[in-house]
């Protein structure tokens, strides 16, 4: 039960990760119809953003959580300013000139975006990884331990703020003006456009929007969870996000909550289950996400939540 | 069938290809052959990947992963079969440079590329079908992850060297030998486009087509698009596979990060950037995409060797904003247009590009 | 036996009935006609036919064999073929491809003989474009055989769906709005083309059609269908004075239209 439970707290952090990533891809996709392959590297930048600005801050491992609370908001909201900066200068630059192109086209340069950041991170920041400070308390004051089950504050802080970010969210599509320009748009272009939405401005604040969620998600994955900062960190997370909002409906905002969680948990009950005889099931970790993807997408093709309209004939 | 003229243009080809296979092997400089050989294995993979998604128009990003099945399947043959099939080859798998030591390898070579063909093409029935129930967007994240599937699959088998790789059998000291040589590579070359331009200018071809133009009209003609869609994933895998036993015998190691989704990227941008369908315009991209990296890469000095893949990148994105249709447009590129054209003073590029279906040419 | 025989055929999407207990029996050689309001199922029973939908309920036999819920390529196989209300031609092939592709369906040359251009596959090759050829010929498209599909005007666009439909070999055609987008130049001559086909090829042709004046002038026997229901079968001049089916179009967007078409 004490085993069950630790993997379902450590899912629920991955997933939470995933689907602060797996929101943006969602997005994109609901107005443009583009895989944006490269909302993975801006997670990555917002990684680096949040490690240089706790440098530059001289952030420290402090005593209580609310002091780092207090030196984390600042980091968190420069990185998103930052990426949403990003995402909008991707979108005006490199994807706006292919609104009407092929799919594939606009797949490709999307592809071309992707390996710009990643080998221009490589140039800036150089290979070797580099690690966020520890900010927040550590020790016995850091964890909670309820029975046998011990989650630390660094579990807890991320969860919850990716709920609130997410909630965040949730209120801006669902209850201001320009959230509902992009349910609009995402629903039909051209029919909003019809109606006096300007789609190119929805389109770019849908791009701010994800960017900056995706920022968000590289600070916190930074800084509470202390993993390796490396110019190809959003390559593998990135793809893995995207396969979760895909199992979770792909333009479909709920979807992508309930994909990441899915993909969260998935991984981290394959990584930690034991293993049998020869067969170590976590060695097979980095499988598992498109294991998930196949199965769901053969039994509901438009993914958990989502409905794929048949083509009119 | 197997007119005269046939009977001479084939051993005309496999003359010039052997000639040349020794003539390059011995003149051409160590770095200069090396891309030559890579570039001809891209070509085979790109014009594969072509059939797909160019012909058809399946979206299909996990290429690289049949091109692993088959550089893995090869590679395990010659090496694991070289006790029962193989004996007559060096342990070491260094055959020398020689038309004997050619001669030696060809059975094993041709064992190796017919291996890791069928069991490519055997992944990609299974891949082709959810094709079958996925469109678009869908499919290509589906065959995308199929192709990381592979790759985790092959980290896990240590028969195969697990993660670190695969370069023989270290403990009966058997390695994987150096069987591709310019003839293998450029005879599969040949194939491929020939293959795939049999089929373009086809009747059945054109059903090939109908489905990358309207898939529901296409049924209600009478074509059986599942038979298609199938068909053109077990042809791409398998001449991925081909391409992937190619690979494994020429650098006589392989590993699974040589095969990841990154590389998948790779062919899907020469398809795209040559023109999809244009089996002249993969090949040309095949090409330029392998060689120009090479080409900076020595060209380059050591400082601007870091800026080199920003570069590649940077240009690949104003190649798509300027061209999205590819370099050379969607049709073919012949030679007879573009001498033809030198007279009038016309800027080459789309105006060259042959539109219309070749004549049927009848033998 | 008849051609064509739809007993009880209801196709539901969701709840919304779409096709309701049609039952529909063609002969061969019949000319045939189906109008309604918009959204009264006349598609969708096109559809039911061609396979695209299987049928909720009820049996649809093609000459006494069953095909409902058989693949749309297999039907298309056995002799039914269509043309689509909203165009659907290969644009990027050229006009003859566009019928080599669908002539190219009885021919079994198979890959190994397309790779290897056997002789049998040089033969279908040109059987099959010796065929495209005469047809383009019959609907008078063959100076436009090299031209993209996507360049051709509305109406030739049209015509090459029919020339299209025809490699198929069919035995029964179903005409989706033929005429729709045609001046009354255009529209008369599709009428002596399909008259022309029928008697021709044996064909049996069963069309879809709001403009009045094609389906008067050509059908031989019209069903007028309602909110997914046959409400009158019958004559031209039977249906055009029964008061059910005067009363079905009063109202609706058509009925203007089509009294408008009548008195012209």
């Amino acid at each position: 039960m004490q085993y069950f439970l630790q993997n379902v707290i450590n899912g629920v952090q991955l997933g939470s990760i995933y689907a602060l990533i797996a929101l943006g891809y969602t997005m994109v996709y609901g107005v443009l119809r583009l895989i944006n392959f490269a909302h993975g590297d801006v997670f990555m930048i917002g990684a680096y953003v949040g490690f240089y600005a706790a440098s530059a801050m001289k952030l420290q491992e402090q005593p209580t959580l609310g002091g780092a609370l207090l030196q984390l908001i600042p980091v968190l909201f420069l990185a998103m300013v930052a990426c949403a900066v990003l995402g909008l200068i991707i979108e005006r630059l490199a994807y706006k000139p292919l609104r009407k192109a092929p799919r594939l086209t606009a797949l490709i340069t999307a592809i071309g975006v992707s390996l710009f950041l990643e080998n221009g991170g490589q140039l800036l920041f150089g290979a070797d990884p580099k690690f966020f400070p520890s900010v927040t308390p550590q020790g016995p004051k850091g964890t909670i331990r309820i029975g046998e089950l011990i989650i630390s504050v660094d579990q807890l802080v991320l969860v919850i703020a990716a709920a609130l970010l997410m909630a965040v969210l949730w209120y801006i599509v669902s209850r201001t003006r320009i959230g509902k320009a992009m349910r609009a748009v995402s629903h039909d272009a051209d029919a909003a456009a019809l109606m006096g939405i300007n789609t190119d401005n929805v389109i770019s604040f849908t791009f701010g929007l994800g960017a900056a969620l995706a920022g968000a998600g590289g600070v916190l994955f930074a800084s509470l969870t202390y993993a390796k900062i490396l110019p190809l960190l959003g390559v593998t997370m990135g793809l893995k996000a995207f396969v979760a909002a895909v199992v979770g409906g792909i333009g479909s905002i709920p979807g992508a909550m309930l994909g990441g969680l899915l993909m969260g948990l998935a991984e981290s009950f394959v990584k930690g289950a034991p293993a049998i005889g020869p067969f170590e099931p976590s060695r097979w970790t980095d499988a598992v996400a498109f294991v998930l993807l196949i199965v769901v997408l053969l039994v509901r093709p438009a993914g958990l939540i989502g409905n794929a309209a048949p083509e009119k004939v | 069938m197997l007119s005269l003229r046939r009977i001479l243009t084939v051993s005309a080809t496999l003359g010039i290809l052997l000639f040349l296979s020794f003539f390059l092997e011995q003149r051409l400089q160590a770095v200069a052959f090396r891309v030559v050989m890579l570039s001809g294995i891209a070509v085979v993979m790109a014009v594969s990947l072509n059939l797909i998604n160019g012909f058809t128009g399946q979206f299909s990003i996990g290429h690289a992963g049949f091109q692993a099945v088959g550089a893995y399947a090869a590679a395990a043959l010659t090496v694991y079969g070289h006790n029962r099939i193989f004996g007559n080859l060096p342990r070491s798998g260094q055959l020398p440079d020689t038309l004997q030591g050619f001669l030696l390898g060809a059975p094993a070579m041709i064992c190796a590329l017919l291996a890791g063909g069928l069991f490519a093409a055997v992944v990609g029935y299974v891949v082709g079908l959810p094709s079958l129930r996925l469109k678009g967007d869908y499919l290509a994240i589906v065959t995308l992850g199929f192709g990381e599937i592979i790759r985790v699959a092959v980290e896990n088998t240590e028969a195969v060297g697990g993660p670190r790789g695969f370069t023989g059998n270290i403990r009966e000291g058997i390695y994987i030998p150096n069987l591709t040589s310019f003839f293998w590579v450029y005879l599969m070359v040949v194939v491929v486009v020939v293959v795939s331009r049999n089929l373009r200018f086809s009747v059945q071809g054109l059903q090939y087509l109908s489905v990358r133009e309207d898939e529901i009209a296409a049924q209600a003609m009478g074509v059986n698009t599942t038979r298609v869609k199938v068909n053109a994933f077990v042809l791409g895998a398998f001449f991925a596979g081909v391409a992937g036993a190619l690979y494994a015998h020429f650098e006589q190691s392989v590993s699974p990060t040589s095969f990841g989704f990154v590389r998948s990227f790779d062919f899907v941008t020469m398809v795209v950037l040559g023109g999809l369908g244009s089996i002249t315009g993969s090949v040309l991209a095949a090409v330029v995409l392998t060689a120009l990296p090479e080409i900076l890469r020595s060209s380059l000095g050591a400082e601007f060797n870091q800026y080199r893949l920003v570069a590649y990148a940077l240009l690949l994105i104003l190649l798509m904003l300027v061209r999205p249709q590819g370099i050379f447009g969607r049709g073919e590129l012949r030679l007879d247009r573009l001498f033809g054209r030198k007279g009038g003073g016309g800027p080459a590029g789309r105006d060259n590009v042959e539109d219309q279906p070749a004549a049927t040419e009848l033998r | 036996m008849p051609v064509l025989s739809l007993q009880n055929v209801t196709k539901r999407f969701g709840g919304l009935v779409a096709v309701n207990n049609v039952s529909l029996t063609l002969e061969k050689g019949d000319l045939a006609g189906l109008i309604g309001p918009n959204g009264a199922g006349k598609t969708t029973i096109f559809n039911l036919l061609t396979g695209v939908y299987a049928p909720t309920e009820g049996s649809i036999q093609f000459n006494g064999q069953e095909i409902s819920g058989r693949k749309p390529h297999q039907i298309a196989r056995l002799g039914v073929c269509r043309t689509f209300q909203n165009i659907r031609l290969f644009p990027d092939l050229s006009v003859l491809d566009n019928v080599r592709t669908a002539a190219s369906t009885h021919e079994q040359t198979g890959l190994i003989g397309t790779v290897l251009r056997t002789a049998r596959f040089a033969r279908a090759e040109g059987e099959v474009t010796a065929e495209a050829k005469r047809l383009l010929g019959l609907l008078n498209l063959n100076h436009l055989e090299n031209e993209d599909a996507r360049n051709l005007p509305y109406g030739d666009q049209r015509r090459l769906e029919i020339a299209r439909a025809l490699a198929t070999r069919p035995e029964l055609l179903l005409l989706d709005e033929p005429a729709a987008g045609m001046n009354p130049q255009e529209s008369g001559d599709l009428m002596r083309l399909i008259r022309r086909l029928r008697d021709e090829f044996g064909l049996t042709i069963l069309l879809i059609e709001h403009d009045m004046t094609v389906v008067m002038g050509v059908c031989e026997e019209i069903t007028v269908l309602v909110y997914g229901q046959p409400i009158a079968r019958g004559t031209p001049a039977d249906i055009r004075n029964d008061p059910r089916v005067i009363e079905a179009y009063l109202g609706s967007e058509d009925s203007e239209a089509a009294l408008e078409t009548e008195a012209a």
